[in-house]
């Protein structure tokens, strides 16, 4: 569309942000984070301002607001948002309603992380028909100790025909677990996404025959604390997770962790056990009040989270937090300052 | 991609034998959704069910967000490097 | 008990089951081309009792009282082959492709009248009559515009409407049909049709529909889902891959797609549409002109709704289950 920022008629246009381009504003800049193309624009703090409480008047009425002195900028601004996409310039906004940001799911239990290292001796086998009952989709296997390919195959065949559809595993290096077995393993099973073999040495996959679920790293993850980590790379801009942040907490709520020892929890780097799996049954504990408690921890009572405009496409941790006398302390690994937008 | 019109795979007599919407199709490869559903609609039967919504649709099931975040900066970082060598 | 029917791989019903499971509700899924294979079924009607049989259990011990219909088989069973070679004579084989269809028609006719005292979402019946030039008239009865369409067998004829509207797509009068070649599947979309494919033609074609291409705006799906209309706007015309149809996916920027607010004028003759085709349920597409007009294009009696459902997060498959729930009492 040609536009001639001079013509009357143009000013009669409102702006109009995409319903699923969602400002979200932080102490010392904002985001626009756009939920379709899973990614986030950095914006300065005025021109959230602009879009926000500005909201609903017409161009000519927008730079009337700031008594025309920025007019030059203003209309850069909304350029730029139109260029990439963000928002649109049209006669009639009210078409154009917002997004209703209530988070649905009908999974009891959406995610559960179970570990396992060389001393543990809780059943795979068992706390999977668990979580199939409960329609679990998804299920991640971390295991701290060396798993020789059979053993794998074996985890993973556990999962077939069950409701769970998604199954990443985290497992170190054994010198049979071959890059092109791994490949056709992953590939034969549809339900697996990832694989991913820690303190595996140099140069294990350098001709990349094991494919893109499979990826090997030189460093180790020793046990669970090296969980919780807080990082861009863990963003996700997406519907289902930026509504879910609104009301829960945007790690722990539906998930089930199984610790090393075979201890229930919110996450397995969590104190507090809500009983043995070997006594105790997943769903009871999954129904327990006090259990849900973590589900909703809002970014938007955390400490620092609150004020940050990251909030709700980033991933929270409340098992390693900078005052854990203070359940809603900032997460300890997150290294951001939304003060000064640092990391 | 291959891509063409069939209406060039016709000879030119023969054309009046196919609808236009047909003659102007332009073929395009499908993408993995639909391949998934062209294949089962061919009767093969994959061992990999999921019983209870007697499904083998697993690509839709990728967890809307991460499960855990265990890997830190330096590790995402020779992972990046990893994947540009 | 809810029984789903429908065939193939349908993530659409997926995501409904998944709410059904959420409240405790109860279904089963017939798949109707798995009905040779896996999901065997028979009736059996004598002058006492009728049976149904499904995956070789009797469904009448818990009877459906709610069917939700999706697709019944999309290929025929015959094994006899799909030719892409016009020279091959191809009489015979269309003859027993014709009979065998119908044949597998009227048994699962015979499977729907036996459910007829279930409620239904979706209509079996509209497979029959999935006629694109009906709906049109019955739309222009109530006032809701259409494109000028032409169907026609004369090159001439498509000329001098070329002369008059401009720029001209065609699409199915009937549907779009997935079809494989070779190694690879491919698919039909809407196709723009200019002077030059035109003059290829010859002089007399097999029947075939045009229509003016509308100048869009933005495009519109909405999906019904009785008594709601729920409307996203495509906004496609910015990306040139997907001017003609949005299905020719651009993957590194997706069109947009939000929820829109429709007009109450509109919506009361659209509902009334979905009325007058005995529609429940449904997808339909309209176009939002450069003018500001709605013109409608098509109503999709089944459809993929989960393409309208996550973009503007309207639960539409959680609304399904609770309106499938809600009937089966």
């Amino acid at each position: 569309m040609e536009i001639n920022r001079r013509e009357p008629e143009f000013l009669k246009n409102y702006f109009v942000l995409f319903a699923c381009c969602i400002p979200v504003e932080g102490a010392n800049r904002s985001t626009i984070c756009d939920l379709q193309r899973d990614s986030f624009e950095l914006i300065p703090n005025v021109l959230y301002e602009i879009l926000t409480e500005h909201e609903g008047k017409s161009i000519g009425e927008l730079l009337e607001a700031y008594d025309h002195a920025y007019d030059k900028e203003i209309l850069e601004y909304l350029e730029f948002l139109t260029e990439k996409e963000y928002g649109f310039y049209s006669e009639e906004p009210q078409k154009f309603p917002k997004m209703d940001l209530t988070w649905y799911n009908p999974f009891p239990i959406t995610n559960a992380i179970v570990d396992f290292d060389e001393k543990s001796d809780h059943n795979l086998s068992d706390i999977i028909t668990q979580l199939s009952a409960m329609y679990c989709p998804a299920v991640e296997l971390r295991f701290f100790h060396a798993l020789p390919f059979s053993q794998l195959t074996a985890c993973l065949s556990l999962f077939e025909d069950t409701a769970i559809r998604g199954v990443q595993v985290m497992v170190r290096y054994h010198p049979d677990l071959a890059p092109e077995k791994l490949n056709q393993l992953a590939n034969e099973n549809p339900r697996v996404q990832k694989i991913l073999i820690h303190d595996a040495p140099d140069g294990v996959d350098d001709d990349g025959g094991a494919g893109d679920k499979i990826i090997f790293l030189h460093q180790e993850i020793t046990s669970e604390s090296c969980c919780g980590q807080v990082l861009p790379h863990y963003f996700t801009s997406n519907v289902a997770s930026f509504t879910e942040a609104q009301t829960f907490n945007s790690c722990l709520n539906r998930k089930i962790g199984i610790d090393k020892r075979g201890e229930i929890k919110n996450c397995p780097s969590m104190t507090k056990s809500y009983g043995q799996i070997k006594t105790t049954s997943v769903k009871a504990v999954s129904e327990d009040v006090n259990f849900q408690r973590a589900w909703h921890l809002r970014k938007d009572e955390i400490s620092v989270c609150k004020d940050c405009e990251f909030r709700y496409i980033c991933h929270d941790c409340r098992a390693y937090v900078t005052n854990p006398a203070d359940e809603l302390s900032k997460p300890a690994k997150c290294t951001y300052d939304p003060y000064e937008g640092v990391w | 991609m291959k891509k063409e019109k069939f209406l060039d795979t016709i000879p030119p007599r023969q054309r009046k034998l196919y609808s236009l919407n047909l003659l102007m199709a332009q073929l395009k490869e499908l993408k993995q959704q639909h391949a998934a559903e062209e294949s089962e609609q061919d009767g093969a039967l994959s061992p990999c069910r999921s019983v209870p919504y007697n499904t083998k649709l697993f690509f839709t099931y990728g967890l809307y967000k991460p499960i855990s975040t265990t890997l830190n900066e330096s590790i995402w970082k020779s992972i990046e490097e990893n994947r540009n060598s | 008990m809810i029984l789903i029917i429908t065939n193939g791989e349908d993530i659409s019903a997926l995501h409904v089951m998944e709410w059904i499971n959420w409240s405790k509700g109860q279904f089963e899924v017939m798949k109707g081309d798995y009905t040779l294979r896996n999901t065997p079924f028979s009736y059996l009607l004598n002058n006492e009792e009728t049976t149904i049989n499904l995956k070789n259990k009797p469904l009448n011990k818990v009877k459906p009282n709610v069917v939700f219909y999706r697709r019944w088989k999309s290929k025929p069973y015959y094994a006899g082959n799909h030719s892409f070679d016009p020279i091959a004579d191809n009489e015979l084989n269309t003859d027993i492709a014709r009979h065998i269809e119908n044949e597998q028609l009227y048994s699962d006719c015979g499977f729907v009248a036996l459910l007829e005292d279930a409620h239904w979402l979706g209509n079996f019946g509209f497979r029959k009559s999935e006629d694109k030039i009906k709906v049109l008239i019955c739309a222009r009865q109530l006032g809701i515009s259409i494109p000028p369409t032409l169907v026609t067998t004369q090159k001439s004829e498509l000329s001098q409407f070329h002369k008059e509207q401009g720029t001209l797509i065609t699409k199915g009068i009937h549907n779009v049909t997935i079809f494989s070649h070779q190694d690879t599947r491919y698919m039909m979309y809407t196709q723009e049709i200019n002077k030059t494919d035109i003059e290829k033609l010859p002089d007399l074609f097999y029947p075939s529909l045009f229509q003016k291409q509308i100048k869009k705006e933005l495009e519109l799906r909405i999906f019904y889902l009785e008594p709601e209309f729920y409307a996203m706007a495509i906004f496609s015309q910015a990306n040139d891959q997907t001017a003609v149809d949005f299905r020719h996916y651009d993957y590194s920027k997706p069109n947009r797609k939000v929820p829109f607010r429709l007009p109450d004028k509109l919506k009361k003759k659209l509902k009334k549409l979905m009325e007058k085709l005995s529609l429940n349920t449904g997808s339909i597409d309209m176009i939002l002109t450069t003018e500001g007009k709605f013109v409608f294009l098509e109503v999709n009696p089944i459809g993929q709704f989960g393409m309208t459902s996550f973009p503007c997060n309207y639960n539409l498959e959680k609304k399904i289950a609770e309106y499938l729930m809600k009937h089966d009492v």
